[in-house]
């Protein structure tokens, strides 16, 4: 790391982190999880999705497959075109993946977090994921 | 009785589910034989009575006629042994069938449970998730005490405290689902409503989430049967309408009370049942799903199910506009038809 780099504010210093999932509840778990570490938002609805993407630079998103009216991948497909930098992870229940999601999913660069997630490795994960956005 | 085609949709091909064949056939098969055994005994007996009087009338020649009927004996026996050995090979297999059936039977439940289990898991996983992680959390957090986390603290515990009641409502749902009164032969008092929306909250979490899911339960009187083979019904039916749709659709569900009968709809805007598949559907071994994921049992066991609580199952469909299942069960003599009748 270079001696001269600008010492950033607090908040361009912590990644930024955009959660995706129709339970509140889970959201809220993200939350307090990550909010230490990063810059969260969380939202229930696609739209919101979209309209947060708009206005801000992510480093991570994070979705649920099962979201209403769309799966994680093809949700995860238009962030790739909407904030190609953003790293993307799909939030899932393994077995809920058919093959053919699953491989459109790898094949897209997608990291995968099992449903139910370990409280000590997701924080790592998603810094794993912020620090190759930031890298390119 | 004739309904009206769903909405946008042009009328359905109706057909009610077919009488059952194969065993009609073996019985018929087995007197036919039988019957005509015992014709041909009756033909050869009236014929060497018939040569008897004749031969004494003309020639007298006891001989002959000795002949004759020894011959017409032997042959007579030969043909019976035959038959009793095709009847006694008849029953065998039809044995057989029955057995093989009855594992198969097995086997479909299987496949009903695996179903179910799939369901459950992925409805338990979500409060398990936020269970776990909020509990970890917590623990780590009261580790370095801080008295400003407090009121996070307790909103994370509210949150375990809510998944804890969905997990424990998930099993009384179960409970409920697989509910079998023994004291009654497994009959008792059947909820279909409730049956229905277990069902339907269960195979919603392995739907495609595109698969949109419309939900009308009318009033229905209680009826008497079986809940737990109910429910392996109406499980069938509605999974098979999820898989029915390729891409976005509509999984209906409707009950209403229909003069003495209570009247459960499923309908999808799924692919349709193709002509040459619909007039077998109900047949046993019957499939168009992939090897290893259909046994060709399901609806020909549902059907049975329905037919022993004295019910029926007509089924709508149109190629390209989807399907429509009706169950219909008589509310039979429960509590209150009796009071009724009184």
């Amino acid at each position: 790391m270079s001696r001269l780099e600008p010492v950033p504010g607090p908040a361009a210093a912590r990644a930024r982190v955009l959660c995706l999932d129709e339970e509140p509840q889970v959201l809220r778990s993200l939350q307090w999880l990550l909010e230490r570490q990063f810059e969260v938002h969380t939202c229930g609805r696609i739209s919101d999705a979209l309209r947060l993407l708009r206005a801000h630079d992510f480093d991570v998103v994070m979705s649920d497959q099962r979201i209403r009216g769309i799966t994680g991948v093809e949700f995860l497909r238009h962030v790739s075109r909407l904030a190609p930098r953003a790293s993307r992870i799909l939030l899932t229940d393994y077995a809920e993946l058919d093959e053919v999601s699953r491989s459109a999913a790898a094949a897209q660069g997608c990291r995968f977090v099992t449903k139910p997630w370990d409280a000590r490795t997701l924080p790592s994960v998603v810094a794993t994921a912020a620090r190759a956005a930031r890298e390119g | 009785m004739p309904r009206p085609p769903a909405r946008g949709t042009p009328a359905p091909k109706t057909i009610p589910a077919p009488p059952r064949g194969p065993r009609r056939d073996f019985h018929f098969m087995r007197y036919f034989t039988l019957a005509s055994l015992g014709a041909f005994g009756a033909a050869a007996a009236m014929l060497a009575a018939i040569e008897y009087r004749r031969g004494l009338a003309q020639r007298g020649d006891l001989e002959t006629l000795a002949a004759e009927v020894a011959l017409l004996a032997a042959l007579f026996i030969a043909l019976w042994l035959i038959a009793r050995r095709a009847d006694r090979a008849l029953g065998e297999q039809a044995r057989e069938r029955a057995l093989m059936q009855q594992q198969l039977g097995q086997s479909e439940k299987m496949v009903a449970l695996g179903q179910m289990v799939a369901g459950v898991t992925r409805q338990l996983n979500t409060p398990l998730a936020v269970s776990q992680s909020n509990v970890g959390l917590a623990l780590e957090r009261l580790r370095q005490f801080d008295p400003r986390d407090v009121p996070t603290l307790r909103k994370m515990l509210e949150d375990v405290h809510g998944s804890v009641r969905r997990m424990t409502q998930l099993v009384a749902q179960m409970r409920e689902f697989t509910r079998v009164d023994p004291a009654a032969g497994g009959e008792a008092e059947v909820n279909v409503n409730q049956g229905l929306a277990t069902v339907v909250y269960m195979a919603k979490s392995v739907m495609r989430p595109d698969v949109r899911v419309i939900e009308e339960y009318g009033e229905l009187p209680p009826l008497r049967g079986n809940a737990s083979q109910l429910n392996q019904v109406f499980l069938n039916i509605v999974t098979n309408a999820a898989q029915a749709i390729d891409g976005p659709g509509t999984v209906s569900v409707r009950t209403a009370a229909h003069g003495d009968k209570v009247k459960i709809e499923i309908g999808d805007t799924g692919s349709g049942i193709p002509p040459h598949a619909l007039p077998h559907i109900f047949d046993t071994f019957y499939t168009t799903k992939p090897r290893g994921i259909g046994t060709g049992l399901g609806l020909s066991i549902a059907l049975d199910i329905v037919r022993a609580h004295g019910g029926d199952i007509r089924v709508e469909t149109e190629q390209g506009f989807g399907t429509r299942f009706t169950v219909l069960l008589p509310v039979r003599a429960s509590g209150a038809h009796l009071r009724m009748a009184a």
